[in-house]
């Protein structure tokens, strides 16, 4: 079920309407720590100060052709949000959920996509960010496990 | 041997084939948890697909459901949420009409045009809730016609990827409880190979202990049968000597040895034949153990000599040797053998030992006291003393030192002469005697001497270092141009000896002697057998030119058939004889019988003793023609031998 609450807040917060396809910015990802202590947005000012990454993935769900992916690091986005680096628990605005290992993020680059082929891309297309893993480069990252923590449509991140 | 070879091949066959079926069983467990990790990735992923194939089901229903309260004018949903729920079936949708969905559903009955139809049909949604109006409900139609068109289908596949989800979660519960089983039975494999193993390695354990508890029995058999007579069954020296050596490791030791010999056995075995001898020797043995039942050890040492070890004081070993000699004393066997036996004994307690305590002493004491037992006639028992110790111990040391002495030559030999009564006394002949100084300066008795010799083997050493003196002054008195006779002390038993003509044979040659003047007087010549070998011996030596002249004639029996064997023999007068022909009528009438049956012989008579004139005179008178004694020479050495005889 939507978190009902939860998207009338997003509306309060958000600027402009979200009729255009490039509403991206007017979701901004919630970063924030289990017991509320730590809450944080990343707005566009927040991730034009990170550093981005990009690669060649395949995404899943997909017709599975390799696209090029770019977005910052995901543990550059725990750093930034002066949360500690623990286990997190990724949320996506259809109401799935998945824990994403601190090792995970730690270990591989994995990264927060907001460009596709370069494109900021719409919920439609399931933004505004997809957790990519470098499968291309790491073949290893194929497979069932890696597909549920590759997260489209992300709206929350809450760090345990 | 082929069995062992094939028991061993066997097993090694066993080993293999179970290293083999444990390498399998490891493989298939590897295989089959493999199987397991697999089976958990598959089903996730068709797992996750139609989980979300429900969910595109519900999504457009909650697109459908907020579109309407929206154009009711409800104000629960605002126009973001609708577009928002619009966004998300839509992407749902697109995310769905991809190749590993279709994967998912497998079967061929769903209705698989559904999602494409629906994905074409996307922006007509967009369309139907772009014109939706808050209040106004019939701006909800455009998103009614396509709620009519797809949601029942919708909610089909729903249902269907629902099952389908169900039925994949059972198999793979069932898959697994298979692999589950199959591992489960592997184990029971492996448990299997290690419980045969087990027991295999039990059984050989069992079978070891077996073989080493008959092992174990044997040895034990094995050590009491080398510790027994095999004749007899009672023990034998070995096991005498470990029973000793038990019962001296005691501080005070209290027991006694009893040596025993049967008397006359030999005559007994030659005469009756060895089973008759035998079955004397079970009974004896059968004596000797019954009466020491219990207490102490009935032993053979071999042939008819045995031993008893009585604990405890002397007086138990004294009567129970007393019981055991009258026991043998009324020994018949049978009607058929009218036979009696005896058996001399010599005792000797522990404590009676002084100085050096060990079986070897005590042994000896008993041999000692066994060996009086016989001299005293037999069929009695001695009893070890200390007053004995003195005799033993002169005996022990002429044992121990006769043959260094025989060996070093430091035995003395003198002569003395024997006279002829008829030529005024003139020397006749020479007779070789012993005299053995020990350092100390006493004399050993001669008799004493020839019994130990006697006993110890040393006699024919002594015999022949005795011939060898008298052929050396015999050489010298014929390098002299003297021919005289020289008699030489000679024990009949050495006879029986085979080997004895090629020994003297030898002697004669390594002293290069001509002409053998040697008259070899014959003693224990009752105890001599009169048997082929000392048949042909006499014969040999007669032929060497050795003459015989039979000792101490007159005291005891004489072998006459033997007698005849020899020519030219000579009859040695024992002294006993001549002793008391001065006082004694009767002993010179015995004196004169005996000159004129051995006349019947026509050979010649020496009377030994002659220690007085006055038996010098009746000898003479009584027609015996040569004398030998104290009257006319005592003993004198080689050299003055010589000199005298040289000088006459």
């Amino acid at each position: 079920m939507l978190k009902v609450l939860e998207s009338r807040i997003l509306v309060f917060l958000l600027i402009a309407t979200c009729m255009s396809a490039a509403a991206a910015e007017q979701r901004p990802i919630k970063v924030s720590t289990s017991d509320g202590s730590i809450t944080f947005l990343l707005t566009s000012d927040v991730l034009s100060t990170l550093e981005n990454t990009s690669f060649n993935a395949t995404l899943p769900a997909t017709d599975g052709a390799v696209r090029h992916v770019s977005g910052p690091l995901i543990r550059d986005v725990i750093k930034a949000s002066g949360a500690p680096m623990g286990d997190l628990i990724l949320k996506a605005f259809d109401g799935y959920e998945v824990v994403l290992p601190a090792s995970d993020y730690k270990n591989i680059d994995v990264i927060l996509a907001y460009k596709i082929d370069g494109k900021r891309f719409s919920l439609r297309e399931r933004g505004p960010a997809w957790v990519v893993y470098p499968n291309e480069a790491y073949p290893e990252l194929k497979g069932e496990l890696y597909a549920s923590r590759s997260v489209w449509q992300m709206s929350e991140i809450i760090v345990e | 041997m082929s069995k062992v070879k094939n028991a061993a091949a066997l097993r090694r066959s066993l080993f293999l084939v179970g290293a083999i079926a444990l390498v399998t069983l490891s493989f298939a467990t590897f295989h089959e948890v493999v199987k397991l990790q697999q089976g958990v990735d598959q089903p996730l992923y068709y797992s996750s697909r139609l989980e979300e194939t429900g969910r595109m089901a519900r999504e457009a229903g909650e697109l459908f459901d907020y579109a309407e309260q929206y154009a009711r004018g409800s104000d629960q949903y605002s126009y973001d949420d609708v577009i928002l729920a619009l966004d998300i079936f839509w992407s749902r949708v697109n995310s769905i009409n991809t190749r590993s969905y279709t994967e998912a559903f497998g079967d061929k009955d769903i209705d698989s045009v559904l999602i494409p139809e629906l994905a074409k049909a996307l922006p007509s949604f967009d369309d139907a809730v772009r014109s939706l109006k808050s209040g106004e409900i019939t701006s909800y139609e455009p998103l009614y016609d396509l709620k009519v068109r797809f949601s029942e289908r919708l909610g089909k596949l729903a249902e269907f990827a629902w099952s389908r989800r169900t039925q994949m979660q059972t198999q793979l519960a069932v898959t697994n409880l298979n692999i589950l089983s199959r591992i489960q039975h592997i184990q029971f494999g492996f448990v299997a190979i290690i419980v045969l193993f087990l027991s295999y390695v039990v059984s050989q354990l069992l079978i070891t202990r077996r073989l080493n508890i008959k092992l174990h029995n044997l040895v034990e058999e094995k050590s009491t049968l080398l510790l027994t007579d095999p004749l007899t069954q009672i023990a034998n020296r070995d096991g005498f000597e470990k029973y000793v050596n038990q019962l001296s490791a005691f501080e005070k030791p209290d027991f006694s040895i009893v040596l025993m010999d049967l008397d006359g056995f030999k005559e007994v075995n030659d005469a009756l034949g060895h089973s008759v001898g035998d079955r004397l020797l079970k009974d004896v043995a059968y004596i000797l153990s019954s009466q020491s039942a219990g207490e102490g050890l009935a032993c053979r040492f071999g042939g008819d000599e045995f031993a008893l070890v009585v604990p405890g004081a002397l007086n138990a070993a004294e009567a129970c040797a007393e019981h055991i000699r009258a026991r043998v004393e009324a020994l018949t066997l049978g009607q058929e053998y009218p036979i009696r036996f005896s058996i001399s004994a010599g005792i000797c307690h522990w404590s009676s030992l002084s100085g050096d305590c060990s079986i070897d002493e005590i042994l000896s004491c008993a041999d000692f006291s066994l060996y009086s037992a016989k001299e005293m006639g037999k069929n009695r028992i001695v009893i070890f003393q200390a007053s004995m110790q003195e005799q033993y111990a002169s005996r022990k040391l002429i044992h121990s030192l006769l043959p260094v002495a025989i060996a070093e030559q430091k035995i003395d030999v003198h002569f003395q002469p024997i006279v002829d009564l008829t030529k005024g006394r003139a020397i006749f002949a020479l007779e070789a005697l012993i005299r053995w100084n020990i350092s100390e300066g006493h004399p050993i008795e001669t008799k004493k001497l020839i019994e130990v010799a006697e006993t110890n083997g040393q006699i024919k050493a002594l015999t022949c270092l005795v011939l060898r003196r008298a052929l050396r002054l015999s050489k010298r008195l014929h390098e002299n141009n003297l021919t005289l006779n020289i008699a030489v002390n000679f024990s009949a038993l050495l006879l029986s000896d085979p080997n004895l003509a090629s020994e003297m044979t030898a002697i004669l040659e390594e002293e290069r002697v001509e002409e053998t003047n040697i008259v070899l007087e014959l003693s224990k010549y009752e105890e001599m057998e009169g048997n082929s070998v000392s048949n042909r011996n006499l014969i040999a030596l007669s032929k060497m030119g050795f003459n015989f002249s039979i000792d101490d004639f007159g005291c005891t029996s004489s072998n006459i058939r033997t007698l005849l064997a020899v020519e030219d023999i000579r009859f040695k007068l024992a002294e006993e004889i001549v002793r008391d022909v001065v006082i004694s009528n009767t002993a010179r009438e015995l004196l004169r019988g005996l000159v004129s049956f051995i006349s019947a012989f026509d050979a010649m008579i020496v009377a030994g003793g002659v220690d007085q004139e006055e038996q010098a005179q009746i000898v003479q008178e009584v027609g015996i023609r040569y004398a030998q004694g104290d009257c006319f020479y005592s003993a004198l050495s080689e050299d003055a031998a010589f000199d005298l005889v040289t000088n006459q």
